[in-house]
């Protein structure tokens, strides 16, 4: 469970770009994305889950080199269009 | 575990194994530029669906349903389950 996941900003974008430039001639970039429903602790086994805000209309979008992490949460579609377009422009690079 | 030979037939399974349960899938996208690859994975941790791939026009079509999934989980749940085929 993420929990200090950011919201989206414009330096998310930023490190991804970077994360892929250093993977240019070495290594793999791993992205990871799934449907978020705004927990921020995971389940006890015994006792009562901490109560959240549930969301449904949240995805957290993850990417590593292996090394280095990054992560966000995700909830506005235009969050979503800038995302696919930095993914877009750094897979040029890639492929 | 075994990747799909084919584009239409991962996609169209991996559309379905997210909408049968959103919450359980997971995506995957793993570029290796080194290598010129990039490996798409959908799972929900007891069906695993794999594609690999070197080819530059399957990469546009991995990011339009990476893209696509991505949309699907920041909207609310009610959409109204229409799938369009690439």
């Amino acid at each position: 469970c993420p929990s200090l996941e950011s919201e989206y900003d414009c330096s998310f974008l930023t490190e991804l770009t970077r994360l892929f430039q250093k993977c240019r001639t070495t290594g793999s970039v791993v992205i990871t994305l799934k449907k978020y429903d705004g927990r921020t602790k995971p389940v006890p086994r015994k006792g009562h889950p901490e109560t959240y805000e549930p969301a449904d209309n949240k995805c957290l979008f993850r990417a590593s080199d292996g090394k280095t992490k990054i992560s966000t949460v995700v909830r506005k579609q235009h969050s979503v269009t800038r995302m696919c377009e930095r993914e877009r422009v750094c897979v040029c690079v890639c492929v | 575990m075994p990747y799909y030979q084919t584009w239409e037939e991962f996609a169209r399974a991996a559309e379905k194994l997210y909408l049968t349960d959103p919450m359980k899938v997971r995506v995957a996208l793993k570029y290796r530029h080194c290598d010129g690859n990039i490996c798409m994975k959908v799972t929900d941790d007891a069906v695993c669906l794999q594609y690999k791939t070197d080819q530059a026009q399957d990469v546009k079509k991995i990011e339009k349903l990476h893209g696509k999934l991505m949309r699907l989980m920041v909207s609310k749940e009610s959409h109204s389950g229409a799938m369009e085929t690439d």
